[in-house]
């Protein structure tokens, strides 16, 4: 049993890293032993790899919603302490839907687009899912660093391995850049998921401010869905086009203005 | 320092003294506090065993301005990264310098950095005279102020409780002492939402990004608008008929827009946002006024008057002041004053001489005693 935990575990990481496909559904306790070891060993190979797990599991997660009855969904919701009501429509408390939502991109998951009242906010099942996803992200990131058997350790130095040759370490002192773009810098090098509307703010700005394309590319190697092709694709485009970075209004609207900075513009 | 000056600290002094059973902080041993003495300097990252040693403080050193946190910490003395946030109070700021009222302004005298000119009222975006936008305003301060800020409070309850079913019980308002309102959430989950959270909390309040076509749904041949967001509800009272034809959707959006504008609240976002903000300690001394910061229910803010309630010093002693800066015409305690013209001498009651000193348009004079 505890080889087959080790060998699923490294499994789920070597896909993690790789950013494409799932693994194939095991038994339950396999699933879930292979799953805590895999939080525990992305915890000692660096917090990318942690990251990359994360995403995983927050798709993962996604993609067995589709299978899953409303039931279900209402259950896991109760067990991670999310109060639902409604029947026929879905409302979630405040403090859940904000501890999920404020991490996704887009103005609809903004609450100011939301009908809020007494307390609760009205979503939808894919949006249920959809922000249980974003708690199982939350899950892996808080995994503690601790102390590893061997055997695990070298699990973890191996994966550590390969996922650094993946990516590029990009300097960035030298560039005065605004607190907002700065914080989104430090973001993405942290390996934590930033939202669509945070992706092409980075590269229409970093590309405005002379970078070569190569770089932004570089730079979002540490992204935890980070995919070669979608990015280059991407990054190129808003060259080509010469899209302008959003306007202060704009990155307020995202909700990407960490403060006021005195400058007007991005 | 000048004995004139040293007379106002004597003031404070002598209020903390008499009021020292009015100075009440909950949770007093897991807040940071933070002062700004008579000298200017401002301390933080204090922290207090008991209530006592708080007290004493204040009488022992009185301060110009006397904060705490909002958040309650493991180590309130640490630097911030290692303090430890067990939870946060929701804090919105009212301030009318931001609400631009016009009546409220009235007094206010602005003037530019640049070319030196300057005027009174509602300040320009820029100079009229050199265009440049380094203005720098003395704020007066007026009945219409407050009642402009208490507005603002009246709306922010009604998101709070009807949006966001906040109890009523856990809502805390406080009056600054100066020119505006402090609104606090002091219990339940919205306590212990993070920066991101509070983010949207303060974008909903504001209905800063409101995109009014996620609420204007297709119905049969015209189009219906869900009236069940927050803001949307409230602005439609404004406006009445829900019901629209695709033709007149533009002007509907249009109109709800508008209307949307009445209902919004204008807080402070980034104070919201900011889990390590202080706010005054309730009934200490504001040191632009000399006004006591006031904790107030649901039903005292609608009534209270700074001018009436929240002047925190005597009367006694008398005070020659000179004014340095225009002061239009303001009542204290029932008592009509001014308005006083640039350089005039003026013997007032203290807490009018000490209002007019703080606010930065009078000097104190020489020949002020000492025996409080």
């Amino acid at each position: 049993m505890l080889e087959e935990v080790r060998k699923l575990a490294r499994e789920r990481l070597m896909i993690a890293i790789r950013g494409k496909g799932f693994h194939a559904e095991r038994s339950q306790p396999l699933e879930v032993y292979s799953f805590v070891a895999a939080k525990l060993i992305a915890a000692a190979a660096g917090r990318n790899v942690l990251a990359r797990l994360a995403n995983y599991e927050a798709k993962r997660f996604m993609k067995k919603c589709q299978s899953m009855s409303l039931d279900q969904l209402r259950a896991i919701a109760r067990e991670l302490g999310i109060e639902l009501k409604g029947d026929g429509e879905l409302w979630m408390d405040l403090a859940s839907y904000l501890r999920g939502a404020s991490k996704i991109g887009g103005a609809r998951w903004r609450l100011v687009n939301r009908v809020v009242s007494r307390g609760f906010v009205l979503i939808d099942e894919y949006e249920l899912g959809r922000i249980l996803a974003e708690y199982v992200r939350e899950n892996v990131m808080n995994t503690p660093q601790v102390e590893l058997p061997d055997r695990l350790k070298r699990i973890a130095d191996e994966i550590s391995e390969i996922s650094s040759r993946s990516r590029r370490p990009v300097d960035t002192k030298g560039d005065e850049l605004p607190p907002c773009i700065e914080e989104l810098v430090e973001k993405v090098k942290r390996g934590e998921n930033v939202s669509h509307q945070a992706r092409f703010t980075l590269a229409s700005f970093l590309l405005s401010r002379g970078w070569k394309e190569e770089r932004v590319i570089d730079l979002f190697r540490s992204l935890p869905d980070f995919s070669e092709k979608v990015t280059t694709y991407q990054v190129s485009h808003i060259a080509k086009r010469r899209y302008k970075p959003p306007s202060c209004d704009t990155m307020r609207e995202w909700g990407l203005c960490p403060g006021d900075c005195g400058r007007r513009r991005v | 320092m000048r004995e004139e000056e040293g007379l106002i600290e004597e003031l404070f002094r002598s209020y903390y003294r008499s009021m020292r059973g009015a100075i009440y902080v909950k949770d007093v041993a897991k807040r940071e506090f933070m002062f700004r003495g008579f000298d200017g300097k401002v301390r933080r990252h204090i922290s207090f065993r008991d209530l006592e040693e708080l007290r004493r403080h204040l009488i022992y050193e009185p301060p110009l301005d006397a904060y705490y946190s909002v958040s309650l910490y493991e180590r309130p003395e640490a630097e911030m990264e290692d303090k430890g946030r067990i939870k946060a109070d929701l804090l919105f700021d009212i301030d009318s310098s931001d609400l631009r009222d016009e009546g409220c302004e009235r007094g206010s005298i602005w003037r530019c950095k640049n070319c030196g000119k300057s005027g009174m009222g509602l300040s320009p975006q820029s100079c009229p005279n050199c265009g440049s936008d380094k203005l720098e305003v003395n704020h007066w301060l007026n009945e219409r102020c407050i009642e402009v800020s208490k507005e603002e409070v009246r709306k922010l309850i009604d998101v709070l409780t009807q949006d966001f079913g906040v109890d009523p019980d856990w809502i805390l308002i406080a009056y600054t002492g100066n020119r505006g309102f402090h609104v606090r959430v002091t219990e339940g989950p919205l306590t212990l939402l993070g920066k991101e959270e509070r983010r949207e909390i303060a974008q909903y309040v504001m209905a800063s990004g409101l995109d009014i076509s996620s609420f204007i749904i297709p119905d049969g041949r015209g189009f219906r608008i869900d009236q069940r967001n927050g803001h949307v509800a409230r602005a439609l009272k404004y406006i009445g008929e829900p019901r629209v034809s695709s033709r007149d959707r533009r002007r509907m959006e249009e109109l709800l827009k508008s209307s949307i504008e009445r209902v919004r609240v204008k807080v402070d976002w980034m104070v919201t946002m900011d889990t390590g903000r202080l706010t005054r300690i309730p009934n200490s001394l504001h040191g632009k006024t000399g006004f006591r910061a006031l904790s107030l229910t649901l039903d005292e803010y609608r009534r209270m008057n700074p001018f009436k309630d929240a002047i925190g010093l005597p009367a006694e002693p008398e005070m020659k002041v000179r004014i340095k800066m225009r002061v239009p015409a303001f009542r204290m305690r029932d008592e009509s004053f001014g308005p006083y013209d640039e350089g005039e001498e003026q013997v007032l009651p203290a807490h009018a001489a000490v209002f007019l000193i703080l606010r930065g348009r009078a000097d104190p004079m020489e020949g002020n005693g000492l025996e409080v």
